[in-house]
């Protein structure tokens, strides 16, 4: 693996992992857009030296987690704060209130994150195939 | 459309050749936007029907890099881009290009 593949591959998985807080039906048409940037980024010979281009392209994926982020409706993102929290308080509060509620109920968030992007986190280049 | 130092300079790479097609390494690049506030402005000048957007066709010489998308503007947003710019000048004329207020991606672009 060279360390150009390493880089686009590190950038590709960043996009994806922002692509996935992209409603269905825009994730894959921005997937496929933004990761065809990757390529130009970091062989882009107006951008010397390299390590330039580099942390251009992994700043141009880091990005878009920003640009989606902005772009969703406030309220959204005011929800996922406030279900994280009540769930947060309610776990806690089951487990005894103290220190040890608190890092239970942060640890189950913390799971709970993880394993619904990584689990619903699909590669757009996978294609579907339909059954008959 | 709340017209925003950023989004006037993303007009004005536009309209340097309206007929040309930009993808978003090259509308960066020009405009001098970060990709996390580029793609939602694309997407909003898309949506209000002042920006048209397709898909490069898969070329040979391409050397197997994957297609692009290219944006260029409709007819109605070279309409709107100019007399936005140009009422722009209007307003500030010491002041050609940018520079007016901060762009963002929540509010930087077309309302």
């Amino acid at each position: 693996m060279t360390a150009s593949s390493l880089i686009l591959g590190l950038a590709e998985r960043t996009i994806r992992l922002a692509c996935w807080r992209l409603p269905q039906a825009d994730r894959d048409e921005r997937y496929r857009e933004w990761t065809a940037e990757l390529p130009a980024i970091l062989h882009d010979p107006d951008v010397r030296p390299a390590p330039r281009r580099t942390l251009r392209v992994l700043l141009f994926a880091l990005d878009q987690h920003r640009g989606i982020r902005l772009s969703r409706p406030k309220i959204s993102r005011v929800m996922d704060v406030l279900a994280g929290s009540a769930l947060t308080l309610f776990v806690s509060q089951t487990f005894g209130g103290g220190t040890t509620g608190w890092i239970i109920a942060f640890l189950i968030l913390a799971g709970i994150i993880f394993t619904e992007r990584w689990r619903k986190v699909p590669d757009p280049r996978d294609e579907e195939v339909e059954s008959p | 459309m709340k017209l925003t130092s950023v989004l006037e300079r993303v007009l004005r790479v536009f309209l340097e050749d309206p007929q040309a097609d930009r993808y978003g390494y090259d509308l960066m690049k020009a405009a001098k936007v970060a990709s996390g506030t580029l793609y939602p402005m694309l997407a909003r000048l898309q949506d209000e029907g002042l920006v048209s957007s397709a898909w490069e066709e898969a070329r040979p010489d391409a050397g197997g890099r994957p297609p692009r998308k290219y944006y260029r503007l409709t007819g109605e947003g070279v309409r709107v881009a100019r007399f936005e710019l140009a009422q722009a000048s209007l307003d500030n004329p010491t002041v050609s290009g940018s520079r007016r207020t901060t762009g963002h991606p929540a509010t930087g672009s077309a309302q």
